[in-house]
């Protein structure tokens, strides 16, 4: 019995094959993504841990420093989601601490939670579960977007003033592209992986 | 294609059947349809009146950043602004904010506040940094309005400034602008708020702001001059320098003063917008109006320099009026220069004096020309003193003087025709003249004369001296000179014989000297012997050693 | 080419396991991921979220979404001024970019929908493939539009200069981040499979 691969979208069915190198098989139908070549754990373990560090480099760091008159003011990402708390806007708020923090921490520590027992051969407990969390959250992780709204919004301050880019936001970067090409493994791998280890 | 069996495949943990709630999902369009309708309401209710303001130009004014202000606080923005249909004037749409309707009503003030720069001072400068914004000056009216024509200019009083306005009447503006300061016992009072030529251009009218409560003390015996830059006066009371500030020095001002009360004509206070004149400087401004005048006519057979048409006439040391006219006439039947002055005398400048006399003339029963008479029949003339030796200002003066012809006043025309009595310059340059006539008179020739004789006498006798006395006194040196050697010779023997050591006498003295001290010490002796043996004195020494 | 429903099997979203199609509702046995059937129910869900999203969508770009404040002038910019701003002030990239992802972005995702939405429920047959592929650009590009959103954050909470210069999210923050979240969650709630579902039965 040959692997199949349906199609999301349409619903077209294929045989699944191996994929050379780092190539997306499409469906014949309409062209949707069907499905990656395969990506070891080991890479996405890296990967995942990269985006983790950088997480914590984005967290910690403030992502733009401003200096004006004398004055000088910095904000961290988290000073960026308490900046709308402050003003009165609590589910403005509630929606950046989520699509900034949350989900990527959530996604993040699940990845790792799958990831490092799967790495050591072992099975990692309620997987199921956790892989369902994941792409429950996987929409909402809006790191990117945060990433190229830190750009403009430097480019709009330094009309105003001496506005420099921190660490933050080198973080940011780092962990947006992690994150990004995270999404982009083929997720069936885990899958087969823990199948296996049963 | 290998077949595909289905069994092969796994299959799925199906459900129980549940029932779905009918569109549950449709809470959610719900609420964000009552959330949009809950926000345009907001925002709806929070908008006050939309009003249209007309300007002449729309300069500085941005739309959607340009606001409205009042007292500084934002009440409004501009939504928009256009030309008018007629393509005069721009329209701008003004969106007032809630709370702030109660601002538009008919007789509130627009204006476009942005950096202006006048005589008065420059103004609107934060427009620089901030934009140009709509100025408001709310009005008292309770009809609201919506359409307003704009005010070119920033109103000079804004309504709610206490205090009140009054007009002032001007030959020229002087160096008076908008927002020049009213001074008042050099203190800032107001300042000019509008200034502008009179439609018929014979006068420039002014408006002032005075502010509460200095508006009140501002009666109708009030007077207003204008007391721009510096007043230098020069004139026969000397140099007067008079000014209120230097901010009337640079930008030009308006002083008030008040008249000298006049129990006949109590002060009122004056409402707002009464007209006052405004005068050219304080004299003229303190300067009682002069209800009566006199014309005067006088002719001079001197040389008038220093008399023109400001010159003052003065009676007893009052100013009573000035000179309006200098002319030059030639008599030909004398071949003389004469000059004709005219003037204004303003008998009431006399104050208590004339009343005086006008009560004297009732008494007595004469009327003005014949009181006028009579002082002119007293010595009443009309004479030019100097002022001012320095700038050869002079005055003329109606005094009445000794030893006058006597002469009639006439009266021509209206005008009088006061004497004229050769005056005051002239009276020093008679003295001058009398003193150039003793000097003169002085004999120095004689004088000369008499000295050389003096001379001439005193050589003589030197002469004489020198002949006669001279040889007398020259024996008589000689003798003295003799004389002189002799002593010489005299002294230098006696010097030989006595002052030396050696010499007989000094010998001889030391000798007498010797034997003297040894009958001292003899005495001494026996004064010691008596002292002892003082019986001695009676009976005579023992026979004894004598003691030595 | 033979479909899924013609073969009687089904992919499982999640983990992708091909099994043989339940009858009804039924979750994977795998992962336990639910296997949502191919049907239309969900075009009314997706339409409530559509809808939703247009009644904000103008309170979004009617209110002001920026307070600025800078010495001495303060204004207040709703999206489309905040762009017209941009371009004045030489930033043409900026503006070009900001007006692509909050105002083209949102437009956009609401009018594909709408459009897929009808051609779903009326089993039209234009063009599937194009219809398929302009569903995954919504997919691709929808959470792009929170753009604006994270810049007014970041504005707000690095420009508090005390009175030289003060930045404050105004009244549209919320609606339009909510117009986001909704066209998400809307296109989430499409599915695409209803494009292949034509008159001639199931695809």
């Amino acid at each position: 019995m040959p692997e199949l691969a349906v199609c999301a979208y349409c619903g077209a069915v294929h045989r699944r094959a191996p994929l050379p190198g780092r190539t997306t098989a499409r469906c014949i139908r309409c062209d949707a993504p069907l499905y990656h070549s395969t990506t070891e754990v080991p890479a996405m373990l890296g990967v995942a841990v990269l985006a983790t560090v950088a997480f914590v480099i984005a967290n910690t760091f403030p992502l733009i420093t401003l200096s004006a008159q004398g004055h000088q003011t910095r904000a961290t990402l988290w000073a960026a989601i308490m900046a709308s708390y402050n003003y009165r806007l609590p589910v403005v708020a509630a929606g950046l601490a989520l699509t900034l923090i949350v989900a990527p921490v959530v996604e993040l520590t699940l990845l790792l939670w799958v990831l490092v027992p799967l790495s050591l051969r072992t099975r990692p407990p309620a997987f199921r579960f956790v892989m369902r969390a994941m792409a429950v959250l996987r929409p909402w992780r809006l790191v990117e977007v945060f990433l190229l709204g830190v750009i403009i919004a430097i480019v709009k301050l330094s009309g105003l003033a001496t506005a420099v880019l921190g660490w933050g936001a080198f973080g940011i970067t780092v962990m947006a592209i992690a994150m990004a090409s995270l999404g982009s493994f083929d997720q069936s791998v885990l899958w087969q992986r823990a199948e296996s280890v049963r | 294609m290998s077949e595909i069996n289905v069994d092969d495949l796994p299959a799925p943990n199906v459900h129980r059947h549940k029932r779905g709630r009918p569109a549950a999902i449709w809470i959610v369009p719900l609420i964000a349809i009552a959330a949009a309708a809950a926000l345009a309401v907001r925002t709806y209710l929070r908008t006050g009146p939309t009003i249209k303001i007309k300007f002449e130009s729309a300069e500085g004014l941005t739309v959607g950043q340009s606001d409205v202000r009042y007292k500084n606080v934002p009440v409004g923005k501009i939504t928009d602004i256009d030309i008018s249909d007629d393509l005069e004037e721009i329209v701008a749409t003004v969106e007032l904010s809630r709370g702030f309707a109660k601002l538009a009503v008919e007789d509130t003030r627009f204006w476009v506040e942005r950096p202006r720069i006048g005589v008065g001072g420059v103004s609107g400068l934060s427009t620089l940094l901030s934009g140009a914004f709509i100025g408001v000056d709310v009005g008292t009216s309770k009809k609201s309005a919506a359409h307003f024509i704009g005010l070119e200019k920033p109103p000079g009083i804004l309504r709610d400034q206490g205090g009140s306005a009054f007009r002032l009447n001007a030959q020229d503006g002087g160096s008076l602008a908008i927002k020049s300061p009213v001074y008042m016992r050099r203190e800032q009072v107001g300042s000019i708020s509008d200034i502008a030529l009179a439609a018929d251009g014979k006068s420039v009218e002014i408006e002032v702001f005075i502010e509460a409560p200095y508006d009140h003390v501002i009666t109708d015996q009030a007077v207003f001059w204008n007391a721009s830059g510096m007043d230098v006066t020069l004139d026969a009371a000397g140099l007067r320098l008079d000014t209120q500030s230097i901010a009337t020095v640079v930008a030009g001002g308006i002083a008030i003063g008040f008249r000298p009360p006049d129990p006949r004509h109590p002060a009122k206070p004056a409402k707002a917008d009464t007209k006052f004149v405004l005068y050219d400087d304080r004299a003229h401004a303190m300067a009682t109006p002069d209800q009566e005048s006199l014309a005067l006519a006088m002719r001079f057979d001197q040389p008038l320099r220093g008399i023109g048409p400001t010159t003052t006439i003065d009676f007893n040391g009052v100013v009573m009026g000035n000179v309006d006219r200098v002319r030059l006439g030639y008599d030909s039947t004398t071949r003389a220069f004469y000059s004709d002055v005219d003037a204004t005398v303003y008998p009431r400048r006399l104050g208590d004096a004339y009343d005086s006399m006008v009560l004297e003339g009732q008494q007595l029963g004469r009327s003005g020309p014949e009181m006028l008479q009579s002082l002119v029949a007293r010595g009443l003339r009309a004479q030019v003193r100097s002022g001012n030796l320095l700038t050869g200002q002079n005055f003329i003066t109606l005094a009445i003087l000794p030893n006058q012809r006597k002469t009639e006043v006439a009266m021509r025309d209206g005008t009088w025709i006061v004497p004229t009595a050769r005056g005051g310059t002239d009276l020093i340059q008679d003295q001058i003249a009398n003193i150039v006539a003793k000097v003169d008179k002085i004999p120095f020739d004689a004088i000369g004369g008499e000295v050389q004789d003096a001379a001439k006498s005193a050589s003589a006798l030197l002469g004489h001296l020198d002949r006669d006395v001279v040889p007398d006194t020259k024996k008589m040196v000689d003798q003295a000179q003799l004389a002189m050697d002799a002593l010489r010779e005299g002294l230098a023997a006696i010097r030989d014989n006595v002052a030396a050591a050696d010499s007989p006498i000094q010998q001889s003295a030391r000798t007498t000297l010797e034997e003297l001290e040894r009958a001292a010490f003899s005495l001494r002796g026996l004064a010691d012997y008596l002292k002892h043996h003082p019986e001695t004195i009676l009976r005579g020494r023992a026979s004894g050693p004598e003691p030595h | 080419m033979k479909t899924a429903d013609e073969l009687g099997v089904i992919a499982c979203p999640l983990c992708e396991l091909v099994m043989r199609s339940p009858d009804g509702d039924a979750d994977c046995p795998r992962c336990g991921q639910f296997l949502p059937r191919v049907s239309r129910r969900g075009i009314g869900k997706c339409w409530a979220l559509v809808i939703a999203a247009v009644a904000l969508y103008f309170p979004a770009n009617v209110l002001p979404m920026m307070h600025t404040e800078q010495f001495p002038m303060h204004r207040d910019d709703t999206i489309l001024s905040g762009i017209k701003f941009l371009w004045r002030e030489g930033s043409w990239e900026l503006a070009v970019l900001v007006f692509a992802a909050s105002i083209l972005v949102p437009l956009t995702k609401l009018i594909v929908l709408g459009f897929l939405l009808v051609t779903s429920s009326r089993r039209s047959t234009w063009r599937p493939r194009v219809r398929t592929k302009m569903y995954r650009a919504l997919e691709v590009i929808g959470h792009w539009s929170m753009l604006d959103v994270f810049v007014v954050s970041l504005l707000t909470a690095v420009v508090q200069l005390g009175r030289f210069a003060s930045v404050e999210p105004g009244p549209a923050v919320l609606p339009f981040a909510s117009v986001v979240v909704l066209t998400m969650l809307a296109s989430a709630s499409f599915d695409p499979r209803t494009i292949w579902m034509t008159r001639r039965g199931e695809a």
